[in-house]
């Protein structure tokens, strides 16, 4: 059993940084390496995460993700297990099946566990003593480099930090809201109007909003927006048109902010929601391609 | 003569006890109404009330007929799901406030007026639900206003002000095919914007000063205290929302955008 790996950087560094961690490791075949990731809301976890998991791809290595505090919301890891079609994903009740793939693994494996502003920093602390049993565990921060001489939660919980230059800086008294959404159908300018208003503060100070919408041509797009870095990115989602009924899968909105007025948000999220008329109506102006 | 000329003030008692201060003291001899007395604005029959009282020209708004005729089933009026189920709201909550001499009053309004070779229309001469939007087609642009019949034509509706001359046009036709030019005749559109629900990016007021002798036409954009506005929306059960953006100048609800839409329905 190898020893838990401790970050001989904890400084100021940003990508360089990252880089000689990733090469220390992978010298000492350290490989069997879970990261717990923390840090702000928008800081860039989710994105840090997908970078890791792009270096990693190449090598044909297992790799697990793991958000425990995304509920019955899995924005992030609906992403990246369509972007990374190998990435193993599990929901937050599914520790012991995560314990078991680990323990399943007989080679190198990179797993990462990602924890939402909201979550308490001990969380998983019972599923690290398990997965210690047989990987590395560390724990990594990212933080926007403003707050280098400040001390916050995670300076003391990280086994590493990460400086990012982002202009993210609030963490306390932030509220978290969010909705599952599958099975409904945006009237795209409705989307576009209700998304600016969020943005600009209609429904309660938004640092940080995402999801997942589905629009009646059959696309999912993301919508993702950090206040600290607007404007907002639409970006289309890569799966496969749902041209008939109801889509079967999963979308949704997560929002974190202060002052988020729920029954409005409510409310405005159901007015730009097709009925099942006006979809059927939408899904027959938008004819199904040839395979 | 110098004539004011206001529209769309959508209930917004507030936003026209304001400009009605700031035409007293420019030297108005007239003003003239575009309508959209209500609609969205938490005080549509203060407002119907005052116009009334002034005695002046008004012309029927989307709005005024919108709640006397039942709501306007044509795309004009509604965007995006999201502003037809806002407009929707609206209008119903609008209809149970009015009077019944209120809604006598907005039933009654002509389409258009014209004094001399001035005309006043709230969206186009064909429809009240028309937007003659800044970038319309200038062909277009102008067969609306041959259609009006008129050398100026004033209309509101869009909430965004311009002043727009079409000059210089010639219309070829081929007439068993032979080709005639015709010169088509200076004509000029002015949009007023809106007193009551500005979509300038600004919460303020606006209006124009036309003077008949010069043909300067000055816009007049006056700031107003929204906020008793949008204290009200909200004390009267509307949606918060219709205030929210009334503070940001971006309309209660969504505003029209496509330039090449025509309106299908003529002025009935």
């Amino acid at each position: 059993m190898v020893p838990p790996a401790r970050s001989l950087l904890t400084g100021r560094g940003g990508c360089g940084n990252l880089i000689i961690i990733l090469i220390f490791f992978c010298v000492g075949l350290d490989v069997m390496t879970v990261t717990v990731v923390g840090g702000l809301s928008g800081v860039g976890k989710t994105h840090w995460v997908r970078q890791q998991i792009q270096q990693h791809q190449g090598q044909g290595d297992p790799m697990f993700y793991f958000a425990p505090g995304e509920g019955q919301l899995p924005l992030d890891r609906t992403l990246l297990q369509l972007e990374f079609s190998d990435l193993a994903g599990f929901t937050p009740d599914q520790e012991a099946d995560l314990i078991r793939w680990v323990d399943a693994q007989r080679g190198p494996f990179w797993g990462w566990i990602e924890l939402g502003v909201h979550m308490d920093l001990d969380s998983g602390a019972f599923l690290l003593t398990a997965l210690r049993e047989c990987a590395d565990c560390r724990h990594v921060a990212l933080l926007p480099e403003s707050l280098g001489n400040l001390s916050t939660p995670w300076h003391l919980w990280a086994d590493e930090v990460v400086w990012l230059p982002t202009a993210v800086t609030q963490w306390e008294g932030l509220r978290l809201w969010r909705s599952p959404l599958s099975g409904q159908v945006f009237e795209p300018r409705s989307l576009e109007t209700f998304w600016q208003e969020l943005t600009l503060g209609a429904y309660g100070s938004v640092i940080r909003g995402k999801g997942l919408f589905e629009l009646p041509d059959g696309h999912c797009f993301y919508l993702d927006f950090c206040a600290s870095s607007p404007p907002s990115l639409y970006l289309p989602v890569r799966q496969g048109r749902w041209h008939h009924g109801r889509p079967q899968r999963f979308s949704g909105i997560e929002l974190v902010g202060t002052d988020l007025q729920r029954p409005e948000l409510i409310q405005a999220i159901t007015d730009c929601c097709l009925t099942d008329e006006q979809l059927a109506y939408h899904q027959q102006r938008f004819p199904v391609p040839n395979p | 003569m110098n004539i004011a000329v206001i529209s769309c003030i959508h209930g917004n008692y507030e936003a026209l006890i304001t400009v009605l201060q700031d035409i007293d003291a420019h030297q108005v001899d007239q003003i003239v109404c575009l309508g959209d007395l209500v609609g969205y604005g938490p005080y549509p029959h203060g407002v119907v009330e005052l116009i009334q009282s002034l005695e002046i020209p008004v012309v029927q708004g989307c709005w005024d007929e919108d709640v006397t005729h039942g709501l306007n089933a044509c795309e004009c009026s509604y965007p995006s799901l999201l502003a037809e189920r806002r407009g929707r709201l609206a209008h119903e909550w609008t209809v149970q406030q009015l009077h019944p001499e209120s809604l006598d009053y907005l039933a009654g309004l002509p389409k258009i007026y014209r004094q001399k070779n001035l005309g006043f229309v709230h969206g186009s001469p064909y429809s009240q639900h028309e937007y003659l939007l800044p970038d319309l087609d200038g062909l277009l642009a102008l067969e609306r206003a041959i259609a009006a019949d008129v050398e100026v034509l004033f209309c509101g509706h869009t909430h965004v002000p311009y002043d727009r001359t079409l000059s210089g046009g010639t219309l070829t036709v081929r007439v068993n095919g032979v080709p005639q030019t015709i010169p088509a005749p200076a004509k000029r559109i002015i949009n007023v914007g809106s007193v009551g629900e500005p979509r300038h990016g600004r919460p303020h007021a606006t209006y124009v000063i036309y003077d008949t002798d010069s043909g300067v036409a000055t816009l007049r954009e006056v700031p107003y205290d929204y906020r008793r506005t949008c204290a009200a929306i909200i004390e009267q059960g509307l949606p918060t929302i219709f205030a929210w953006r009334l503070a940001q100048g971006l309309e209660f609800a969504e505003r029209a955008e496509d330039a090449s839409h025509l309106c299908s329905r003529g002025v009935g």
